[in-house]
């Protein structure tokens, strides 16, 4: 027996999370650079960061996911940057320089996904870590994943 | 003497030929039937195939689509009414839209004449969301 033909109907409901969720980039450390830097330069002519422990490696800054460019207001502008996945030296705050010299600050409102940056973070024993690497932006058709 | 209302409906067909909108305004008449009628004649060429990167699943009464991966870029839930659920069954195996039509005239009453349209948006409407693709000769 034939039924009767109704006209074919599709719902797609959108996921919404329950809380806000803001947008964030990640960027990884690119590792080998920056340790090749930590050996050439120092506090002094005597030593290099690397020799006071400045070192970079995949399982910590070299991860993506250790630092985090928030946007927390999703307006397309970063507010600050963080470094999370530290090894014992808790969450510490990221500051942006312009280039390689690590000479000028750079406001981190001007990074977004794709930016090549140079960011330091610091010890409060005055060591300072010199990183760099590429800001990957997260998927924000999919807030929940993010 | 009055007639019986009837639900408006609006149909959004594609146009397989290679005119523009623009393009069509100055046809007359007789010319822009006959360019549809062609355009249909491509269309109904054409081979569909529902993208197995969705995978149907039933949840009580309600059929829903699953994306399986990224390919399909939508983060929601894609339920189906029943009519949805049966042309989405017929596109499983590769099929042209008079084949399904075929199908779906053997299986249901179309007391309003709406089916053929009603099918040609169904694939109008998913090949754009990818969720069905166009099996390339």
């Amino acid at each position: 027996m034939k039924t009767k033909w109704i006209t074919p109907r599709t719902e797609i409901e959108t996921f919404v999370p329950d809380e806000y969720i803001a947008v964030c980039w990640g960027v990884a450390c690119s590792v080998d650079a920056a340790n090749s830097y930590e050996k050439s330069h120092g506090p002094s002519r005597w030593e290099t960061w690397y020799a006071l422990g400045c070192t970079h490696d995949g399982a910590h800054c070299g991860n993506s996911s250790n630092q985090v460019v928030q946007d927390s207001n999703n307006d397309g502008i970063a507010e600050g940057m963080t470094e999370i996945g530290t090894d014992g030296l808790g969450t510490l705050e990221c500051t942006v320089y312009t280039d390689a010299t690590y000479s000028t600050i750079k406001s981190i409102s001007e990074v977004g996904a794709g930016s090549y940056i140079y960011w330091t973070t610091s010890a409060a024993d005055g060591r300072v870590w010199h990183h760099q690497g590429r800001v990957i932006g997260t998927d924000v058709t999919r807030p929940n994943a993010s | 003497m009055k007639r019986i209302y009837r639900k408006p409906k609006l149909y959004i067909l594609p146009n397989m030929g290679s005119l523009s909108n623009a393009q069509l305004i100055p046809l007359s008449d007789n010319e822009f039937a006959l360019y549809m009628q062609k355009s249909k004649e491509i269309e109904y060429a054409k081979v569909y195939k529902a993208n197995p990167n969705l995978i149907m699943r039933k949840v009580g009464d309600e059929c829903v689509l699953v994306p399986t991966n990224f390919e399909i870029d939508i983060n929601a839930l894609i339920t189906l009414n029943p009519t949805a659920e049966f042309l989405w069954k017929q596109f499983e195996t590769p099929s042209t839209i008079p084949q399904v039509l075929a199908k779906a005239r053997a299986a249901h009453d179309d007391e309003d004449g709406s089916m053929e349209n009603e099918i040609r948006c169904f694939v109008n409407d998913y090949v754009q969301y990818n969720f069905i693709t166009e099996e390339k000769s």
